[in-house]
């Protein structure tokens, strides 16, 4: 019994640390951050590992032995001292030394990587989506999706307008509370052009599984331009269909809560749709951004995201079409 | 008839330990307080932890805001509740009194001081009645008017539970149910008294001289 | 070995059958007050919503066997996991602990019964009753969905106006105060009530155990009803501490949760890990390895414990120094759990290892609250736990140190004290299938989990989008959990099919050394006939501690026709006097009910209801502490 267990446990460990290193995972860092942290679990892992093959074999070996049999004996003052003395206090404190030195260092060093001399991006949590501004850059708002310039350090100013969330993008860096009446900065960079995933990691509500977002890091070009095409309001309708979707829009119940700078339509109790046709997902990841979803998302938004705060929206065929038209041009 | 009356009787030194012990009595030797006393004072760690944590509480929101009293409210004023305050410690007079008293078999001085110490005590409460009509604030206008008004009613439960217990005391001191070898009660319900001035000592602390502390207050 | 009849005159065991009876009927149960009848209750009802939590535990994991499954929509599962960690937090692990400690302590140190058994009927009451009420919420339709942790903004008036958190905060105030209450008692009967010669260095390693523990509850379950009490002013009259518009501070409840949060897990910690070093002897024919340090360990982890509670809130912006003060203290307190652990491997290794069910327990107790120590190391690193705070890597941890360090505990500690508590013991072939099922599926449920934190799992999702990665090791985990549960049905069809039919015990089948051994199985209500005394850490293995025969003394003064037990002096345990015990009453139970009034009334504003609830209270307190009242005694 012991043996294998013993051997199965092992190899567990050491399998189970490859695997974690798929996409999207915190061990296969993107930036300065992660894989500051990456490198510190490594070194804990075969810290750990030795110490509980340690454990194990002693275990093992003891379990095997063969005793004689004696009358029941009360202990020995003072015996056993070298294995508790030097197993349980010696090696853990050893051990445990170490890893606060690291720990220290590695996290010595994320912090002073802190500091706002970098882009300044304010994500502002909501149930259930993410709200960024860049700061500076005032008429740039987006939702759900952060851009950023690769190579570079980006300063998020972190802050909720309703529940406590969490903002975690693993291959860039760790999490860090979106807390209501507070202001948090985390410094992320990312090292190359990527789409990196990231998700709400503290219990907000209803749909907290469902509080995705994406942060893409183009190259600084690129993301220049970007940001300035996200500054400018929405590019004036051209087409009869556009037209009269932007009329449905601003009339029916999307301009209540959304906001499409340029438009009579300027709510900010939903995202800001300004762009929209420019993002990759709606509602916040839960579906890719194309017309079939959107068309779904738009009539009833409670059958694929259940709790959130958007209502079902009744339109006439004609109407939706003439939306999901105007929907598109929002690049 | 139920068993419950067979056992009347609560845990208590009962009359055989003077007669036979496992180990000599040794001269001097002190009475020891029975196993109830430490329950009691075991408790009441509890409920001054309970007091620990609303003082934390003060204390944390008081350095995380920037102004203290909040939206400008002014502060309530000193004067009263350190009357109040002075009152609550000379109280402990009486109560330590009566247990002397009673501790030396003279029953009617037990009854004077239980009663003194009572008259106090609803004279304290009386006050701090006045006080929370006089605030000028409710509990529900922002941080600060919620501390101060829980923190003040903490007390004020506390002290409801110190009269109450010396009420009944002294039903009992006037049923004749204490001795000078027996007059455990009396000595519980004094600890609870003082845990009530310990415990108004330390919120008037926080309440009024806390905010002293904070530099970005003044 | 000594047997336990004592054919003393002065003391007639017919006298003690007669001052310790419970009266017949139903009445006659509620108003028990016997430790061991308490503490069975305790055990029991535990054991039942351990059972309730585990099914919520399968709902989950049912839910999550695969991306975007359809089982339970949002809110259920988020009512499953808030249910499930609130179950067994508070309305399994705690009282079991409580209760094994309630029945086994007076019997392992010599007592007849605890020093306030009124008290302890109370204790039960309330926890029953606070567990119906949370459950009742099932009924209303209004269940508490915040997560066992329940933080504000969420929980509080603005997004959750409905009662499901007053179920939640008045249901877990209740067993806050059971466990207060209870420690209470256990700690005087620890200090005060011990077998004669039975002085520090004699104290069994469970009652150590559990004297830290009540030590620490007092300290420790304070701060959460203070953090509770103010989320309900603030959910019921319109207090802003949280408030942060107004200027509150949701990280205040995350401080007085936490305060207490962290404390508990180690509450429920100390006296199964106790609990292990008092089995080992039996399995190992020797006595512990290094007691002393173990026994300053257990004092030194709860003391550490209290300052560790920062690590759960490194991810919510406090500064970096306080933080880095907390990731020390975590893993400082590594220290002591191991020196915990090298004894029990040091006592296996010098011993003559006799296998039995309880033994698997012991070494799985080693196998999987090791590798949670491990990660838990792991994550007290700041900069580490950035990354995995709040995913499945946490979930994987924390499983891994409750289910290793408290979990095999009790079930190898009721395993091995069933036939001291029933007369009967477990079938041992079922005990060792139940332990393979339990400890090989919570392996293939929680190890995965380590790997779906890294690959960017968060915690408390109802489920996950395909395509991530993460479809196997949910899969897998998935199925561990119903190899678990399997286990369990095991392990409690062990029980149940046993109880009344398992082979006779006798008063020690296990051949073990503590006193509770040397009474009969089941003991009978006054425990000992003659009053133990003790010279030695294994009165049974070295006899000369045992029952004394003939000896002049307190002892000889113990009343067989009323209830009476020895009071001993801390240190040493020197007889010093005796006490009378109150008898049955149904004042405990009153008392409970009254308290469930006063905060029913709360939750539905009744100021009338309330005016009565709290008249009830003072008025059914009064009659209890009435009733004991002293008499100018003969």
């Amino acid at each position: 019994m012991s043996r294998r267990a013993g051997t199965l446990l092992a190899c567990a460990g050491a399998l189970g640390a490859l695997a974690a290193c798929g996409d999207g995972s915190a061990l296969s860092p993107k930036g300065p951050s992660a894989r500051d942290i990456a490198g510190l679990w490594w070194l804990m892992f075969w810290l750990g590992l030795a110490v509980y093959v340690f454990v194990v074999a002693l275990l093992l070996v003891v379990l095997r032995r063969r005793g004689k049999a004696q009358e029941p004996v009360a202990a020995t003052p003072g015996e056993g001292r070298a294995l508790i003395w030097g197993a349980g206090v010696g090696m853990t404190t050893v051990v445990i030394v170490a890893l606060v030195l690291v720990s220290y260092s590695v996290g010595g060093r994320i912090y002073d990587r802190r500091g706002t001399s970098g882009l300044q991006v304010e994500v502002i949590g909501y149930k259930f989506w993410w709200e960024v501004r860049y700061l500076g850059r005032s008429d740039a708002i987006t939702a759900n999706e952060i851009h950023i310039p690769t190579g570079r350090p980006v300063d998020l100013i972190l802050t909720s307008r309703d529940v406590i969330h969490s903002f975690w993008v693993p291959e860039l860096a760790g999490k860090l509370d979106l807390v209501p009446g507070v202001r948090h900065a985390l410094r992320i960079q990312a090292d190359r052009p990527g789409e990196f995933r990231g998700q709400c990691a503290e219990y907000c509500g209803v749909q907290h599984a469902n509080m995705l977002l994406l942060v893409v890091a183009q190259p600084p070009d690129d993301f220049d331009a970007w940001l300035d095409r996200q500054g400018q309001p929405r590019q004036q309708p051209t087409d009869p269909l556009t037209q009269r979707g932007e009329e449905v829009f601003v009339r029916t119940p999307c301009g209540a809560c959304h906001r499409v700078r340029g438009t009579t339509a300027t709510a900010d109790v939903g995202p800001d749709l300004t762009h929209f046709a420019s993002r990759r997902t709606l509602g916040a990841g839960v579906r890719p951004n194309t017309r079939g979803h959107l068309g779904g998302w738009i009539s009833d938004p409670q059958a694929i995201k259940p709790g959130n705060l958007m209502p079902p929206t009744k339109l006439a065929p004609d109407e939706l079409l003439a939306l999901l038209a105007y929907m598109e041009s929002l690049t | 008839m139920l068993a419950v009356d067979r056992f009347r009787t609560d845990a208590r030194v009962s009359v055989h330990v003077d007669a036979t012990l496992l180990r000599r009595p040794r001269a001097g030797e002190p009475r020891r307080r029975p196993p109830v006393w430490l329950g009691l004072l075991l408790g009441l760690s509890a409920v001054a932890t309970l007091l620990a944590s609303l003082v934390f509480a003060y204390f944390m929101l008081m350095f995380h805001n920037s102004e203290w009293p909040l939206d400008g409210i002014r502060r309530p004023a000193v004067g009263t509740p350190a009357i109040g305050l002075a009152l609550l410690v000379a109280s402990t007079v009486p109560v330590l009194l009566a247990g002397r008293a009673i501790g030396a078999g003279r029953q009617r001085e037990l009854r004077l001081w239980l009663a003194t110490a009572a008259v106090l005590g609803v004279v304290i409460l009386g006050m701090q009645a006045r006080g929370y009509a006089g605030l000028g604030f409710a509990h529900d206008v922002n941080a600060y008017t919620s501390l101060f008004v829980t923190l003040s009613a903490f007390h004020t439960i506390n002290l409801v539970i110190a009269l109450i217990l010396n009420f009944a005391t002294q039903a009992r001191a006037w049923l004749g149910h204490f001795s000078a070898e027996y007059h455990e009660g009396v000595r519980l319900a004094a600890l609870f008294w003082y845990w009530a001035v310990v415990c108004g000592i330390v919120l008037f602390a926080t309440l009024f001289l806390g905010p002293l502390l904070d530099p970005a207050v003044q | 070995m000594t047997t336990t009849e004592d054919t003393r005159p002065s003391v007639q065991t017919a006298d003690l059958d007669r001052a310790w009876a419970t009266p017949p009927g139903f009445i006659g149960w509620l108003s028990n007050v016997n430790h061991k009848a308490i503490g069975f209750r305790f055990i029991v009802t535990a054991f039942i919503f351990l059972l309730i939590g585990g099914l919520q535990a399968a709902l989950i994991r049912t839910q999550l066997i695969g991306p975007e499954q359809g089982f339970l929509g949002p809110d259920a599962y988020n009512q499953a996991f808030t249910l499930h960690g609130t179950t067994m937090m508070f309305l399994f692990a705690v009282p079991m602990i409580e209760g094994l400690a309630m029945y086994l302590v007076p019997m392992m140190i010599g007592s007849r019964d605890l020093p306030f058994p009124r008290l302890n009927a109370f204790g039960y009451w309330l926890y029953l009753f606070g567990g119906i009420f949370l459950y009742w919420s099932l009924f209303t339709g209004s269940v508490p969905d915040g997560g066992w942790f329940n933080y504000p903004p969420l929980s509080g008036p603005q997004f959750r106006p409905d009662t499901s958190i007053d179920f939640w905060l008045l249901g877990v105030t209740m067993t806050e105060i059971v466990g207060i209450v209870g420690a209470l008692e256990l700690v005087v009967c620890i200090a005060r009530h011990r077998a004669p010669g039975m002085s520090l260095n004699r104290i069994p390693v469970f009652v150590w155990g559990v004297l830290v523990t009540s030590l620490m509850i007092l300290f420790a379950f304070p701060p959460l009803v203070a953090g509770g009490l103010l989320l309900e002013l603030d959910r019921k009259i319109g207090t802003h501490f949280y408030n942060p518009m107004a200027g509150g501070d949701p990280i205040l409840w995350q401080h007085l949760f936490w305060i207490f949060g962290h404390p508990e897990v180690y509450i429920m910690l100390i006296p199964a890990v106790g609990m292990l070093a008092t089995m080992v002897p039996a399995f190992t024919r020797r006595g512990i390895v290094g007691y002393p340090l173990v026994v300053v360990s257990l004092v030194a982890i709860g003391f550490i414990s209290f300052g560790l509670w920062v690590h759960h809130m490194f991810a919510a912006g406090l500064p970096a120094l306080a933080m880095a003060f907390f990731t020390a203290a975590s893993m400082a307190i590594a220290i002591p759990s191991g020196v915990q652990v090298f004894a029990l491997i040091a006592t296996l290794w010098r011993g003559k290892l006799v296998w039995s069910t309880p033994l698997l327990y012991i070494v799985g107790f080693v196998l999987v609250f090791v590798l949670g120590g491990i990660t838990g190391v792991m994550v007290a690193s700041v900069a580490f736990d950035w990354q995995v705070h709040d995913t499945f890597f946490v979930v994987a941890h924390f499983h891994y140190v409750l289910i290793g360090g408290v979990v095999l505990p009790i079930l190898g500690g009721l395993h091995y004290w069933f036939p001291k508590m029933t007369g009967r013991m477990l079938d041992e072939r079922l005990g060792k299938i139940a332990f393979w099922l339990i400890f090989g599926g919570m392996n293939l449920t929680f190890f995965p989990q380590h790997i779906l934190g890294f690959l960017g799992m968060p915690r408390r999702v109802y489920t996950f989008q395909s395509g991530l990665g993460w479809d196997f090791y949910n899969l897998v985990s998935t199925l561990g959990t119903y190899v678990t549960v399997a286990g369990f049905l095991v392990y409690t069809a062990n029980m149940a099919i046993n109880w009344s039919r398992g082979r006779p015990a006798g008063d020690n089948p296990w051949d073990a050394p503590g006193l509770e051994w040397a009474t009969s199985s089941p003991a009978p209500a006054y425990n000992f006939a003659a009053g133990p005394t003790v010279s030695s850490l294994y009165p049974l293995w070295e006899p000369e501690g045992a029952a004394p025969r003939g000896q002049p003394g307190l002892l000889d003064e113990l009343q067989g026709h009323r209830r009476e037990i020895v009071g001993t002096t801390v240190l040493d345990a020197e007889a010093i006097e005796i006490l009378e015990l109150p008898g049955n009453s149904l004042w405990p139970l009153i008392a409970a009910l009254a308290i469930v009034l006063f905060l029913f009334a709360v939750m539905i504003d009744s100021i009338v209801l309330g005016g009565i609830g709290l008249g009830a209270i003072v008025g059914s307190l009064a009659c209890w502490l009435w009733t004991g009242s002293e008499r100018t005694h003969e």
